[in-house]
Formats: C-alpha cells, sequence, structure tokens
C-alpha cells in the first residue's frame, strides 16, 4: 500500500542542516498495523508526518497505492489528506468545540454530506469508539483516554484507508493505553484499515503491530516480523529498546552463573507445551530456569528463558539438537 | 458636607453630562465596530506571516509590524492632530462626533490587530497540523478552527480594545471630538469648573467598569478549557 524509497528531510537550526531523516525505504502492505519504533530525536515524528506530507521529504518517493503523494497537486493533496486519518499524542482537538462538532468538522471539510449525513456519521463514530454520551460534552470534560477515544473518531470521519498514530498512546497511562490499543486493533480488523504507529515504547509494538522498523539517528537499523525482531534484535538500538522488558545476551555474567547457559525462543503452540521436561528426561539433564519471560506477541504466544544446564550429560551441541527438533530456537550464551 | 456636597453640584448642568456621556457611547461604539472589522483580518494576516505560521512571510511581517509599530508608538493626542487633513478627506469634518471616529479606528486597530496576533500565538500548534492533516484549506482552518478556538481571547481582546477607546475617545475632545472629554475640557480644565471634571471622570470610571465585566462575563461564558 505505501513505498517509501529513499527519502530523505533535514532542517535548518540556526543557519545548519541538521538531517532528520535520511535514505529510508521502506514497505507498508495494506491491512497491517506497522510500528516504528526509536528513541525522542531518531526521526519517527518527521517519518511519519512525510506520510501525510505535514512534512515534505527533500527527496525520494513516496507511493500510496500506486501514485507519487509528493507530485500531488494543490488539491490533490487536499483530498488524499481527507482520506488519510491521523491521531496525535496530545489529542489537539479544539476545545472550543464539543466532542460532536470536533468529529464533524472533518466531515464539514470534505464538503460531500448533508446535515442530517453529518449527524448520523457522528453518531455511528461515537457509539464506535464508545463515547455514547458524551456528544454535546466539551474535550476539557474528558479524561486523556476519552479525548483520544474523540481524536480517533474524527481520524475516521471520512472512512480513511490509513491512519496515522504519532504517539498516540504517550500521554496515557498504562491501563488506558492497553484500552486504546485495543480499539486500535478493532478498527483495524473490523474495517481493514492500514495503520502506520510511531512510538517509543516497546510494548505497543508487541501489543498491536505486525510488523516494526527501528530508526536511530535517522536512519532505518532494523527492519522486520515484530516476533523477529523482538526476540532477536539484531541492531544495538533495538536491543536497547528491547532490553527494558527481555532477558539479555550478557546474562550469565550479570547473574555470575557458571556452566553452560542456553537462551531458548518458544514461539506459537510450542510455548504452552512441557518441551523443557521431555528433553530433560530424554537427555538425562537439568534445567535451570535462571531468567525469562513468557507472554504475547500480538496474538501469538512466545516464551523467551534462559536456562543453566546441569549434569554430566550437558553436551551444548546435544542440547541445541534436541530443541531445535521441537522448533525451539536454542543458543547457547558465553558464560 | 452633605450640605457643601450639594452645593458643588449645584451648578452642574446633568443633561449636559447626559448628552456627553451618550456621546462618549457613541463614539466608543461606532470606533469599535470598525476597529474589530479592520484589526481582525489584519491580526489574522500578522498571525498568519509570522515566523513559523502557515503563511510565513518575513519581508510582509516585518512591514505590517513596522506599520503597526508606528502608529501605536505615535502619542494619540498627536496622531488625532496629524490625522485631521484624513479625517476631513474621509467625510469632510473633523469635529463633533463623527470627526473622531476615523481617528479613534485608525488608533485602536493597530492595537486590536496585535492583541488578535498574541491571542492567535497562543493556540496549540497541534491544532493548525490536525487541521491541516484533516485536508483542511487555509481559510479552513482559520474560520473553522483557529477563529473558534480563540473566541473567548478575541472576546477579551475586544474588551481592552474598547476600554483604549473610551480614553481615546476622551482625549480626543482636544480636538474639538465632543462626548466626556469635550466636556471636561471646556468646562472642567478651562473654565475651572472642577464639578465637571469629578463627574467627568466618574462617568468614564462607572463606563470602563461596565465594560469590563460585561466582558469578563461574556469570555466566562464562552470559554470551554
Amino acid at each position: 500500500m505505501i513505498e517509501i524509497d529513499n527519502i530523505s528531510k533535514h532542517y535548518v537550526v540556526d543557519g545548519v542542516a541538521i538531517p532528520a531523516i535520511s535514505g529510508i525505504s521502506l514497505r507498508v502492505e495494506a491491512g497491517e498495523v506497522f510500528g516504528i519504533i526509536g528513541v525522542s530525536g531518531a526521526g519517527k515524528s518527521t517519518l511519519v508526518r512525510t506520510l501525510n506530507l505535514l512534512e515534505r521529504p527533500d527527496s525520494g518517493r513516496i507511493r500510496v497505492d500506486g501514485s507519487d503523494i509528493t507530485t500531488l497537486s494543490k488539491d490533490q493533496l487536499l483530498r488524499y489528506r481527507r482520506k488519510t486519518g491521523m491521531i496525535f499524542q496530545h489529542f489537539n482537538l479544539i476545545s472550543a468545540k464539543t466532542v460532536g462538532e470536533n468529529i464533524r468538522f472533518p466531515l464539514k471539510l470534505a464538503g460531500e454530506y448533508t446535515r442530517a449525513e453529518m449527524d448520523r456519521r457522528v453518531d455511528e463514530l461515537l457509539d464506535l469508539v464508545e463515547l455514547g454520551g458524551h456528544r454535546d460534552k466539551y474535550p476539557a470534560q474528558l479524561s486523556g483516554g476519552q479525548k483520544q477515544r474523540v481524536g480517533i473518531a474524527r481520524a475516521l470521519a471520512n472512512h480513511p484507508k490509513l491512519l496515522l498514530c504519532d504517539e498516540a498512546t504517550s500521554a496515557l497511562d498504562p491501563q488506558t493505553t492497553q484500552s486504546i490499543l485495543s480499539l486500535l486493533l478493532d478498527i483495524n480488523r473490523r474495517f481493514g484499515l492500514t495503520i502506520v504507529l510511531i512510538t517509543h515504547e516497546m510494548d505497543v509494538i508487541r501489543r498491536i503491530c505486525d510488523r516494526v522498523a527501528v530508526l536511530d539517528r535517522g536512519v532505518l537499523v532494523e527492519e522486520g516480523v515484530v516476533a523477529d525482531v523482538l526476540l532477536h534484535p539484531q541492531h544495538e538500538i533495538t536491543r536497547a529498546l528491547v532490553q527494558e522488558s527481555c532477558p539479555s545476551a550478557t546474562t550469565g555474567q550479570r547473574l555470575g552463573l557458571s556452566g553452560p547457559l542456553f537462551r531458548l525462543t518458544f514461539l506459537g503452540a510450542v510455548t504452552y507445551q512441557p518441551i523443557l521436561q521431555s528433553i530433560s528426561a530424554a537427555l538425562d539433564v537439568g534445567f535451570n530456569i535462571v531468567e525469562g519471560v513468557v507472554g504475547r506477541i500480538k496474538e501469538t504466544p512466545y516464551g523467551q528463558i534462559t536456562v543453566q544446564a546441569l549434569g554430566d550429560a550437558a553436551d551444548p551441541a546435544r542440547i541445541a539438537a534436541a530443541f531445535g527438533e521441537h522448533a525451539v530456537r536454542c543458543e547457547a550464551l558465553p558464560s | 458636607m452633605n450640605a457643601s456636597t450639594f452645593n458643588l453640584f449645584a451648578s452642574l448642568d446633568w443633561s449636559d453630562i447626559g448628552m456627553a456621556t451618550l456621546e462618549t457611547l457613541t463614539m466608543v461604539g461606532g470606533s469599535l465596530l470598525f476597529t474589530v472589522l479592520l484589526g481582525l483580518p489584519l491580526g489574522v494576516v500578522l498571525f498568519l506571516t509570522g515566523p513559523r505560521q502557515p503563511l510565513e512571510h518575513a519581508r510582509l511581517y516585518a512591514a505590517l509590524s513596522l506599520l503597526v509599530n508606528l502608529i501605536r508608538s505615535t502619542p494619540f493626542v498627536i496622531l488625532l492632530i496629524i490625522l485631521i487633513p484624513v479625517t476631513v478627506t474621509l467625510i469632510g469634518t473633523s469635529i463633533g462626533v463623527p470627526g473622531a471616529i476615523p481617528p479613534l479606528v485608525i488608533g485602536a486597530t493597530p492595537f486590536f490587530a496585535r492583541l488578535v496576533e498574541n491571542v492567535l500565538r497562543e493556540v496549540d500548534r497541534g491544532i493548525i497540523e490536525a487541521s491541516q492533516a484533516m485536508g483542511a484549506t487555509l481559510p479552513q482552518i482559520v474560520f473553522g478552527a483557529l477563529l473558534p478556538e480563540t473566541f473567548p481571547g478575541l472576546l477579551a481582546a475586544i474588551t481592552v480594545t474598547a476600554i483604549t477607546l473610551v480614553s481615546y475617545a476622551a482625549m480626543s475632545g482636544v480636538i474639538g471630538g465632543g462626548g466626556l472629554g469635550d466636556l471636561a475640557i471646556r468646562f472642567g480644565y478651562q473654565r475651572f469648573q472642577s464639578d465637571v471634571m469629578f463627574v467627568t471622570v466618574a462617568v468614564l470610571l462607572l463606563l470602563v467598569q461596565a465594560l469590563q465585566v460585561f466582558g469578563d462575563r461574556l469570555v466566562q461564558r464562552f470559554s470551554h478549557k
């Protein structure tokens, strides 16, 4: 759906050119939830803003459904933007307008609907985001999560095919974040809406993204299916982002453990099978779990644990082969 | 005390004061209307052409800004005198209530425009960005987002401007502008009638007070922050 081809953008600050993003190429497929993660200042905000040309790249092409949006005329760009929703970290609602009027605003801009049609659409959207009774309230009377729901309803008003999310949950508490993420995932499934989101929180990527790109100082350093990137991060920056919630490769040194250490990665149905026990019995090796996490990446169960192999028969090659047979990835860690 | 107070106001012609108050109200009302009609667009253009704004235009902004500062830095009494020929060209006379309105408008418009610019600058940039992302044209951003969002702030700016116009209108008495200022100068100053001076100031104070209270109520009524 989106093909980003070698785009760059720089800003001039006090007469000095500062690159924001450099030579980024990406593909986003229709219907997927694509996450872009990076620390602040990595250029993710600039990148997502190029997708509706709030930021115009200095060079490169961005094709959406086959047509290059950087060459659109003024009118075409307005029409494209009306079909591309966007939500923001600070919601950006108009405080002088009621919830209903805020949602109505993009409908008015489109100029294609009668009053009655707009009223009906506003009610429909309010139901969708579960704010049925709040139509005549002002944004100041709503909680952060409710404001973001209004933002989502407003972004969806003109039936967009693409939704851009700029740190949409960063100003929300963890519980509200979960409910907003569930809503986004629900919308993605029900309407086949493509979502591109940027975040600095790995948990957001883990919860709803299909694929992820990692940005560091304006450069794309890693990209792939979320489970791969999360469980086997290649780039140092990715490891740093993942580390907060995943076991690291330096566990052995950190815990001061001797003896062969292995990191086992379970993905999918194997996560809930008693593989550790069966291999322990088959090889006559004891396993001491020293660290680990079991959870879900989007809907896929996964587990990643670090074990210490105990016993005379603890031969790394045999152990790795045994786990390999069960489709469990096994890496020997330096001890 | 009571008797002397009574005596002090004994020679006052209350109908003169009533008439002068009415004239002042007319001058303030009329000039406020034109000030808002001219100053609001000027303020919007100042804002839009300012640094990092949607229509950023350094030279136009600098030129408008200079014009605004030029008028604002000229003492209003001087401006009144300088503008006499302009007023005569515009409406045929430079005295009385009608003669006072053009200089009042010209004096207050830059002031109001600057207030408008400041009010608009207070709007969160995110609101402009969100409107752009929704595919709003510039007029749609101005009329659909910026002006509604700043409506209470604009009401406050109009209140401040109205109060400024009350004092400007009084000053226009110097060049024969009519109203309370005229009364204060002719009777209070030139004929040493302190009672007229006192009552004039009291009426002006009441007027300013009433405008402020009314303005604040309106701002309160439309504020949803």
